[in-house]
């Protein structure tokens, strides 16, 4: 499980100029010029077979130093297509915000989501996997080390189905609220564990006696899995990164952003 | 192409040789009078014949040849008395010299003594030459000299970042420098995150940093070669120097075995930086641990006038840990076996054994138990000869074979609970094959020429699987390949050329061209160089780098040699390039080749450099002008953009000043232009975070970068038993803030908002330290 070992092997290497920070650096803010890039559209889809509703996100890009509000982008022309041919229309519920919660998703099929503006057709297709179940989910308590505070951990339990390549995203509410810090974006894939019984352990989330801790395990396919692991990478800039570089996406023509067909489990537990 | 070259080369020899009769051959060794120690470089000069004359090799060792008759025969070294000989030269004539220090007074640095035009005369370019007593007083951080940062001073050089001992030379990458201690290499060259160099000065000889006009036997790496020599030991007497300073200390001891037949020397340091960590109120910084050592040891014993040999090593290691959470230690070990073996007195034969050794270990305790270990490792057997065919003529051949092997990485987990696998990833075995040949030719008293043909060849070899890939990156083939079976070869014809045409003794203009082959690959995941970077060989996906450069030099010495000028341009073009795709996993990954793209590159720049060499105010004024760009199709829409090291103007004062015999004041001054940096021209919000949206590969600049040095040495005593000072310096004296990176960040008080932070990682910092030699 490649992906949670690269993120402790990147603490790691976080420690270095952390340590000769300690030191004698300082900080302080500055002005950089920076250019105003034209606006690109950016695209958020995400259907889920549970909740048989896809949602799509539609905004632009602004100035890195504006104080706006990011536009957000009305009036576009919303498709969701099946590999049977059946069209979905998604329509704008409020503003950049396009739903359509009629759609009967089946595992094993393939989706295709179209987003017309100002002329140019932007589109990606994505893969819906039949869920994972989770088989248990306990917490226990770490003590406080180098890397993580002291307070509860959360482990989740499922057999990873063998014979097929899967990946897997994590979304953890802690007290019905989701965690989105950038640390908080969990995905992974079963290079290693194939078919195998897993712990996963969340080590950067952390609980406190009587939260409540929601679970939903969500199976992805492997263009969005790539997407979350490099938007990872750009959420999780420190210094001597390489050169960042946007996030890759499943759509075409330029458009930034994702489209994921994706279906879950979930677990709750409270930790007493 | 290759057969015309050589028959070139072998029509040249002909020619002059036809015109080598009753000619004699005067040769030997030259070495210190104090110390016995071989000095590499010294020049010897027949007075009657201006156009014959030699310079020493690394051993010490010089050979010319002259027709019969009555000579005066001057012997002269840097910092050396000259010895002028009055010689009969009618049979070969063997003639051991051994040259004494000229006597060092403040006010008057003795540099006269050396053949002050030396840098006119010599097919060198693109070279800089430092021994670490010339560099002495030059302050650097946390009051340690360093061979490493004082080159970096120098035109064409760049340091890799604040306080770091990588550099790039003339826009080639940080593992694009071969780095040779003793000619053992050296994986990773710096300590501490790269504040100290791992070449401990005191046991240092000479270093040299070739730029270019680089010769035939070297090779291996595409942008440079840095050359260093251990110091052989006192072959007379019993010596101990030693340096305690604030953070570090270092002992030398060298001595005789056997008077002048054999000696040691061993030289020992340590940092103790960690022991402040127990004064932070930090508890994290308390609880960690972070410290160097090395161990330099050299011992040669002369078993005759034609037979001496070499035994020396290199140890260092860091080692970084924290309470009993985790531990983490890197170093490297070196070692050299040669025999020195004069086969008569106009060939000379060297031969090594060298190996090299490069590891990480990484141990993650508590939670997790897992040990993770990488290495590389090279075995080189390698065959130099110098025939000095007459005085037109010294021609060089050799060949080497080096072993590599690589462990990109085993992961070991001890408790099964654990969520890391164990993993193995298939160590990585190759060859490496080179032979050379070169010549130095004077055709006149004005024109000297150097040219010579080095080939290499590199394979893969088994036991190991070797993979295919699509254009997606995804794995089609995979070939098992057994044991000593070859897989992948691939190489190539390395030329080299270099002329000096001297107008007179004090002009000289000079040209190079050089191609170099580069089979090992650095990885990394950073801008500069940590310790879990990963080499990585040629293979069926990754072709060899190869570099052609150019290069025209003017070099002029004014004031009868006082003031030494230089001016140099260069281009250098690059191929096959590495670059990674966006989200690449390079580490622990044994498919890792498939997450490369592969590109171009080029450098051109020209640099200046006017130095001043004696007075009572003497050193350098260095200034580079240069641009390096690269080009990938897969970055930037496939659009050149400039290399992360791309810096337009840099500029490096060095000034050093006697106050009085026992005061000697010194400073740098360092100012360049911003490396090329991305940053982003747009965000946008997407799962809840606001991200950074780019559009170019570093199409930015950070900003100006300028740095005070200062330094003074208080010699408290100095004679020939004893010697001490103290040296003090500061480094960053005006408390400069210099961008160390820019960091993006939304605004805590408004959310929604982004801000740029710059983070500096120092102010000004003192240091003082103790010298002493008896």
């Amino acid at each position: 499980m490649t992906g949670f070992f690269k993120i402790s092997m990147k603490s790691l290497l976080i420690i270095f100029p952390v340590i000769s920070l300690l030191v004698t650096g300082c900080e302080k803010i500055i002005d950089v010029d920076l250019n105003d890039a034209n606006p690109t559209i950016v695209i958020e889809g995400n259907l889920s077979m549970n909740d048989s509703s896809v949602n799509v996100l539609l905004s632009e890009t602004g100035s890195y130093f504006g104080d706006g509000q990011l536009r957000k982008v009305s009036g576009a022309i919303v498709n969701l297509e099946d590999n049977e041919g059946n069209l979905f229309q998604v329509d704008e519920k409020e503003e950049g915000l396009y739903i359509n919660d009629q759609v009967n998703a089946r595992p094993g099929g393939h989706y295709k989501l179209s987003v017309s503006y100002k002329g140019t057709e932007y589109s990606a297709v994505s893969f819906l996997n039949p869920p994972v179940r989770i088989d248990s989910a306990g917490y226990e308590r770490s003590e406080r080390t180098r890397f993580y505070e002291e307070g509860y951990r959360i482990n989740i339990f499922f057999e990873d189905p063998p014979g097929k390549e899967n990946y897997y995203r994590i979304n953890v509410y802690k007290n019905g609220e989701l965690m989105s810090a950038s640390n908080d974006l969990i995905v992974f894939d079963d290079s290693g564990i194939d078919g195998k019984i897993v712990q996963v352990k969340l080590r950067g989330q952390r609980f406190n006696t009587h939260d409540r801790a929601y679970l939903e395990m969500c199976a992805i396919d492997k263009p969005v899995w790539r997407y979350f692991s490099t938007l990872r990478d750009v959420a999780n800039l420190n210094p001597g990164s390489p050169a960042p570089a946007n996030p890759i996406s499943n759509f075409n023509n330029g458009a930034l952003g994702y489209f994921s067909a994706w279906s879950y489990d979930t677990k709750f537990i409270i930790i007493k | 192409m290759i057969k015309t070259f050589l028959i070139f080369l072998i029509s040249l020899l002909t020619v002059t040789h036809a015109n080598a009769q009753s000619q004699y051959v005067l040769s030997g060794n030259i070495s210190d009078a104090t110390s016995g120690e071989n000095l590499t470089g010294a020049t010897i000069v027949v007075e009657e014949i201006s156009n014959t004359g030699g310079i020493t090799n690394t051993y010490g060792f010089y050979s010319i040849t002259v027709p019969e008759g009555r000579y005066s025969i001057r012997f002269q070294f840097i910092g050396y008395k000259t010895i002028t000989i009055p010689l009969e030269v009618n049979k070969n004539i063997i003639l051991d010299i051994e040259l004494e220090r000229a006597v060092f007074e403040l006010g008057k640095v003795e540099v006269t003594s050396e053949r002050a035009d030396k840098n006119i005369s010599s097919l060198e370019m693109g070279t800089v030459r430092m021994a670490p007593g010339q560099i002495e007083s030059i302050p650097v951080i946390f009051g340690e000299r360093d061979v490493m940062k004082t080159i970096q001073l120098t035109p064409g050089v760049k340091a890799a970042g604040e306080g770091n001992s990588g550099f790039h030379v003339r826009g080639g990458g940080i593992d694009q420098n071969l780095i040779l201690i003793d000619e053992a290499p050296v994986y990773s060259a710096s300590h501490l995150l790269g504040f100290f160099s791992v070449f401990n000065s005191d046991a240092i000889k000479n270093a040299s940093l070739l730029k270019g006009a680089v010769p035939a036997e070297y090779g291996g790496r595409a942008s440079s070669v840095m050359d260093i020599q251990m110091k052989e030991g006192n072959l007379k007497k019993l010596g101990i120097a030693g340096n305690i300073g604030l953070i570090s200390s270092n002992i030398t001891v060298e001595g005789p075995i056997q008077k002048d037949k054999s000696s040691f020397m061993i030289s020992g340091r340590r940092t103790y930086a960690d022991l402040f960590l127990n004064f932070s109120k930090d508890d994290d910084v308390r609880n960690s641990n972070l410290y160097f050592y090395d161990l330099n040891m050299k011992t040669n014993y002369k078993i005759n006038n034609n037979n001496r040999i070499y035994l020396s090593g290199y140890v260092g290691r860091d080692d970084f840990g924290y309470k009993d959470e985790f531990g983490f230690d890197w170093g490297s070990l070196t070692g050299t076996l040669r025999w020195n073996h004069i086969f008569s007195s106009r060939l000379f034969s060297n031969s090594s054994l060298i190996m090299s050794n490069y590891s990480y270990n990484i141990d993650l305790r508590r939670n997790l138990d897992v040990d993770i270990r990488s290495q590389i490792q090279d075995i080189n057997v390698k065959q130099d000869f110098s025939f000095y065919m007459n005085s037109q003529n010294n021609i060089r051949f050799g060949a080497n074979v080096i072993f590599h092997i690589i462990l990109p990485g085993k992961i070991t987990v001890n408790e099964m609970t654990s969520y890391v696998l164990p993993e193995d990833i298939a160590k990585r075995r190759a060859v490496e094959w080179v032979a050379y040949i070169s010549n130095n030719h004077n055709l006149s008293d004005r024109l000297k020429l150097s040219y010579g043909l080095r080939y290499s060849l590199f394979s893969n070899i088994g036991p190991g699987e070797f993979y295919e890939f699509d254009e997606l990156g995804e794995l089609v083939n995979t070939t098992e390949v057994d044991r000593r079976e070859f897989y992948k070869t691939q190489g190539g014809a390395e030329p080299r050329f270099a002329i000096n045409y001297l107008f007179n003794r004090q002009n000289s203009l000079k040209a190079s061209y050089n191609r170099m082959y580069q089979y090992l690959h650095l990885l990394t995941n950073t801008t500069t160089t940590t310790p879990t970077d990963m080499w990585l060989p040629s293979s069926n996906n990754v072709k060899p780098q190869v570099s052609d450069q150019v290069s025209l030099g003017y070099f002029k010495n004014f004031r009868s040699n006082e003031y030494e000028s230089a001016i140099e341009v260069y281009y250098k073009n690059l191929k096959n390039q590495i670059d990674y795709k966006n989200g690449a996993d390079l580490i622990y990954n044994s498919t890792v080749e498939s997450e490369l793209v592969f590109g171009m590159g080029w450098a051109y720049g020209a640099e200046f450099m006017l130095k001043k060499k004696s007075g009572r105010v003497n050193g350098w004024i260095s200034y580079t002008w240069s641009r390096t760009m690269r080009q990938f199709d897969e970055i930037s829409n496939g659009n050149p953009f400039p290399a992360r090291h791309d810096r337009t103007h840099d500029l490096s004062v060095v000034a050093m000043y006697d106050l009085s015999k026992k005061l000697k004041l010194s400073a740098t001054w360092v100012y360049y232009t911003g490396n090329a940096v991305t940053f982003p021209s747009g965000k946008y919000e997407i799962d809840g975070k606001i991200i950074g949206y780019y559009t170019e590969r570093n199409g930015y600049r950070m900003p100006d970068y300028h740095r005070l040095d200062a330094g003074l040495v208080w010699q408290l005593k100095k004679t020939d038993k004893i010697e001490s000072s103290w040296y003090f310096s500061v480094y960053n004296a005006y408390a400069r803030e210099n961008a160390y990176f820019i960091d993006f960040r939304e605004k805590e008080d408004a959310p929604g908002m982004a801000e740029a932070v710059q983070v500096s990682l120092f102010r000004a910092i003192p240091s003082v330290s103790y010298r002493f030699r008896f």
